[in-house]
């Protein structure tokens, strides 16, 4: 038995719920952003992804505390951000890019484990959650039925413009084509005279920014602990992968029907069979589903292989 | 006995009887391998209960370890999400052995142990049949996320239905005692480690039949090459469910033998950082290997409770920054060994073993020539790229067109 | 000279795959490198293009010592390598594997230009422009990589067995367009394959490899009438 009316019956609950997801699911689409950016640059999927967010937001959360202002504290944690992201590529992923590749993945869980334990060393040690401020301010704005805040919409229109600059950069740009064509294929890349090492550390570059912005966005909302990031990542996982790894159109598109199934799944399941405690399950399922039909994510590009 | 001595003992007796220049080849596989299970058999009279228990739980999961090793290191495909068949072996086997029947068909005397030890690993296996085929489309992060998606899923609905599972607070179970005369001479805490330890030695049998055998080089030709296993007759797909299965028969039967250890089953017992974890033992073990699994699933035991502590004996290092930051100190040990063993703990093991001795101390010895020659390259790594600043280039480009 | 290799040696790991190889190739002439698989031929072009670092020995490029510069500094000096299997740019379309040919190049217009002159070459890469390059047949594909190396408008071409997999139509085709590159567009070119027919047909001079080694040399004229080539190389 639903507890809750079925749409047709109370349509505004259900609009509702759905803006809801697109709020909540504009902060999974940001994040997966930088999760499609390193795996499209790369072609691997960085597990510490989350963590150095969190390492630049927790940096920039005691900027705030010296008197920095929200907007000048974003660009810094972009920069920041830039800058931690290749200094990680730089120094422990490019010993193992030519190994295995499973080592990658371990050492970015090991990293994982070692940035968790100094944020909580160096700035959990006061009280927890911290505030962070949001550069879009606190009012809210009404859209029909619902109340969504100005940094719902700050975080809508910030992910919109990243995906923009992301297609841009990696459709229109040579740079973009060299930073596609190095995670590809490297040794032909070189041969083109493309210093394969210097797009690696790029595309990890530019997703530590995008993953720091990320971070500094979603703080104001969830407050800032060091795991704050680990919800997040995991559906920003889920998202990107339901968009396709390679796409940052799919992860705008992922994020936004990750938010809105976690919402709908909420609201609307029956309490016996299922419940509301199943909404993460539920949707975890809507996405194998989809990968079985579309193995490569919705916008994915399919693998060509000609051997 | 320390735990280290013992497993510096183990590990030395072994690897001399594998490495030592004088003894008949044909001796020196089995004779490495037959001393440490000597060692490993003897344990209950070397070490305390509480090291007892850890390698009981290390046994364990050497046998996860083991099964997924079979299923990424050999055939290529990647799960995130074992820890979900080793709780529905787990709870297969708490359910079976529970007093009060949570099962309306079947009827409340407990199965007797052993028992729900197969069954543990015939359900994961039923479960892993089952999702070996959708698997099939799925490869690479794609593959791993799916996974990770069914580890995460599963606590959520043994919480649902509790009925059955016990819920939250999960199902105990009574532990089993030696039989016959033994319980004289072992306590219940060493014939368990007895138990896990028969358990895991048997599956790790198991596998090196299975993996030596047509089957083991089958999963190996898939992981090369789907295509060219192919055109040799493969049937790609039954050797890829089949390796899913095998997998989560493994993870079954060491949940099972989990239950029985810990006398309890909940939801939160094998957690999703653990699952992801399982992963990690098999690359820093070794990817491939039986060995790299043994060791896998000790180090996984091990490092997370006393690879901190191990550091801070170090002289430089001071105890007050591990104890606020453990986890640092664990990151940094993973890292540091995955970029120093590419190739797991027993890659670099086995690289040792296909040398002779004398080869080993060569190689020692020109670390220093080597290091001399990383530097060179260094400094003309730096030349070049000094070369290549865009305005040093374009002087350079400006006299190759003008001529010299 | 427009590449010299000096008594150059190389290896992968423990094996020797050079030893003591010395090659001329003089501006504006193909140079044909033969020999049984194996035999090294892929390895000398490897050393000139900076995928490997030779052991011993020296490789000058236009008077200019190369032997230990990566392969992304030698490529922007004028050598264009278009390897063995091809290493197409598979996932990428037809187009985006040209103007990444031409990576190192400034002139936005000129690669404009070449693009359509690579069209006019080779036309079915004109049909297929927006394909994923994995997608073409073998001859396509070959015809592909020897575009994408010619759009850097180098000054010496390496090419590793371009006749490899493909219908003999097709290789003479290939082939055709090899010498026009030389005589219309003064490309040098090392060549190396298996088919010793076909490349002595278009070269001016030749080498011969055996087990890492230079085993036979000279003008191409009489290495096809040299009789132990003619029976172990051309079957007669």
């Amino acid at each position: 038995m639903l507890l809750t009316p079925s749409p047709w019956e109370d349509p505004s609950l259900f609009a509702e719920q759905v803006i809801a997801g697109l709020a909540t699911g504009s902060i999974y689409a940001l994040a997966a952003l930088s999760v499609v950016l390193i795996y499209r640059s790369t072609s691997v999927v960085n597990f510490a992804q989350g963590e150095m967010a969190m390492l630049v937001t927790f940096s920039m959360w005691s900027l705030t505390l010296a008197g920095f202002d929200a907007w000048m504290v974003i660009f810094i944690g972009l920069a920041l951000g830039f800058a931690l992201g290749g200094f990680v590529e730089r120094t422990i992923i490019r010993p193992v890019e030519d190994k295995p590749h499973l080592n990658v993945v371990v050492v970015t869980l090991g990293l994982f484990v070692f940035i968790n334990s100094v944020a909580t060393w160096i700035w959990a040690q006061g009280e927890l959650p911290k505030v962070f401020p949001s550069p879009f301010g606190d009012d809210s704005v009404d859209i029909g039925p619902a109340s969504v805040t100005t940094h719902s919409l700050g975080i809508l229109a910030t992910a919109l413009i990243v995906m923009a600059f992301l297609y841009l950069l990696f459709n229109k740009t040579k740079i973009g084509l060299a930073m596609r064509a190095s995670a590809q294929n490297p040794t032909a890349s070189r041969l083109m005279g493309i210093n394969v090492g210097r797009m690696l550390t790029l595309g990890w570059a530019l997703a530590g920014a995008v993953g720091a912005l990320a971070g500094m966005l979603v703080a104001p909302v969830t407050f800032l602990y060091p795991s704050f990031m680990l919800a997040v990542l995991l559906y920003a996982f889920a998202a990107a992968v339901l968009g396709g790894l390679d796409s940052p159109v799919g992860a705008i598109v992922g994020g936004f029907l990750v938010g809105v199934m976690e919402n709908l799944f909420g609201t609307y399941t029956p309490g016996d069979i299922l419940g509301p405690e199943m909404k993460l399950p539920l949707t975890l399922l809507v996405l194998v589903l989809v990968l079985l039909i579309k193995p490569t994510g919705l916008f994915g590009r399919e693998q060509v292989r000609r051997v | 006995m320390d735990i280290w001595l013992f497993l510096a003992l183990t590990a030395g007796c072994s690897a001399a009887l594998r490495l030592a220049p004088r003894i008949p080849d044909a001796y020196r596989v089995p004779g490495s391998v037959l001393v440490g299970l000597a060692f490993f058999v003897a344990a209950p009279i070397l070490l305390d209960d509480f090291r007892l228990f850890q390698l009981s739980r290390a046994a364990i999961w050497v046998t996860v370890a083991m099964g997924l090793n079979m299923l990424t290191g050999y055939n290529g495909q990647i799960s995130l999400g074992h820890g979900a068949f080793v709780l529905m072996g787990a709870y297969t086997s708490a359910i079976l052995l529970d007093s009060e029947s949570q099962l309306g068909f079947v009827d409340a005397t407990p199965w007797p142990y052993w028992t729900t030890i197969i069954a543990g690993g015939v359900i994961a296996g039923a479960v892993g049949l089952l999702l070996g085929f959708p698997a099939l489309r799925l490869s690479g992060p794609y593959l791993a996320i799916a996974t990770l998606a069914l580890v995460i899923s599963i606590p959520s609905m043994i919480r649902k239905y509790d009925e059955l599972t016990g819920g939250s607070q999960g199902l105990f179970i009574d532990q089993p005692e030696a039989p016959f005369g033994l319980a004289e001479h072992l306590n219940r805490d060493e014939w368990l480690y007895l138990v896990t330890l028969f358990v895991a030695v048997f599956m790790l049998v198991v596998a090196w039949s299975v993996l030596r055998g047509p089957l083991g080089r089958t999963f190996v030709a898939v992981r090369e090459s789907e295509t060219a296993a192919t055109a040799m007759g493969i049937n790609v797909a039954r050797t890829k469910v089949t390796a899913f299965t095998i997998s989560a028969v493994y993870a079954g039967v060491a949940g099972a033998t989990l239950t029985l250890l810990l006398g309890v089953m909940t939801p939160e017992s094998v957690d999703i950082t653990t699952s992801i974890n399982f992963l990690t033992a098999i690359v820093i073990g070794g990817l491939a290997s039986i060995l790299g699994s043994i060791i896998g699933g000790i180090v996984l035991v091990l490092l997370p409770s006393e690879g901190p502590e191990l550091v801070a004996r170090l002289p430089f290092v001071s105890e007050e920054t591990v104890n606020r930051a453990p986890g640092a100190i664990l990151g940094i040990l993973v890292i540091a060994v995955v970029l120093l063993m590419p190739y797991g703990m027993a890659g670099a093991y086995h690289r040792l073993a296909a040398q002779r001795p004398r080869t080993v101390m060569r190689a020692t010895r020109s670390i220093p020539a080597g290091a001399r020659s990383r530097l060179r390259e260094m400094r003309e790594n730096i030349r070049w790229w000094l070369e290549d600043l865009p305005w040093n280039r374009a002087k350079a480009e400006s006299t190759r067109e003008n001529g010299p | 000279m427009m590449l010299r290799l000096s008594e150059v040696s190389a290896s992968y790991g423990p094996v020797n795959a050079l030893e003591g190889v010395s090659i001329n190739v003089p501006e504006g002439t193909i140079v044909t490198l033969l020999g049984a698989n194996g035999a090294g031929k892929s390895t000398v072009l490897r050393c000139a293009s900076g995928l490997l670092r030779p052991s011993g020995g020296t490789v000058e490029f236009r008077g200019r010592q190369i032997q230990r510069r990566p392969s992304e500094a030698i490529v922007s000096m004028g050598i264009a390598h278009v390897p063995e299997g091809r290493e197409l740019f598979a996932e990428l379309t037809v187009e985006e594997n040209l103007l990444l040919g031409a990576y190192s190049r400034r002139d936005k217009k000129g690669v404009r230009q070449d693009i359509g002159r690579m069209e006019e070459y080779f036309p079915v890469l004109r049909q297929r422009s927006t394909q994923a390059a994995g997608l073409l047949s073998g001859g396509e594909q070959q015809q592909l990589a020897l575009a994408r190396g010619l759009m850097s408008r180098p000054r010496l071409m390496l090419l590793d067995e371009p006749s490899l997999g493909l219908a003999p139509l097709v290789v003479r085709g290939i082939f055709e367009i090899i010498q026009r590159i030389n005589k219309e567009d003064g490309v040098t070119i090392l060549l190396v394959e298996q088919d010793a027919g076909l490349a002595l047909g278009v070269a001016s001079y030749g080498y011969v490899m055996e087990a890492g080694r230079i085993a036979l040399k000279g003008d191409a004229e009489r290495l096809r009438s040299d009789d132990s080539i003619r029976r172990s190389y051309l079957g007669y």
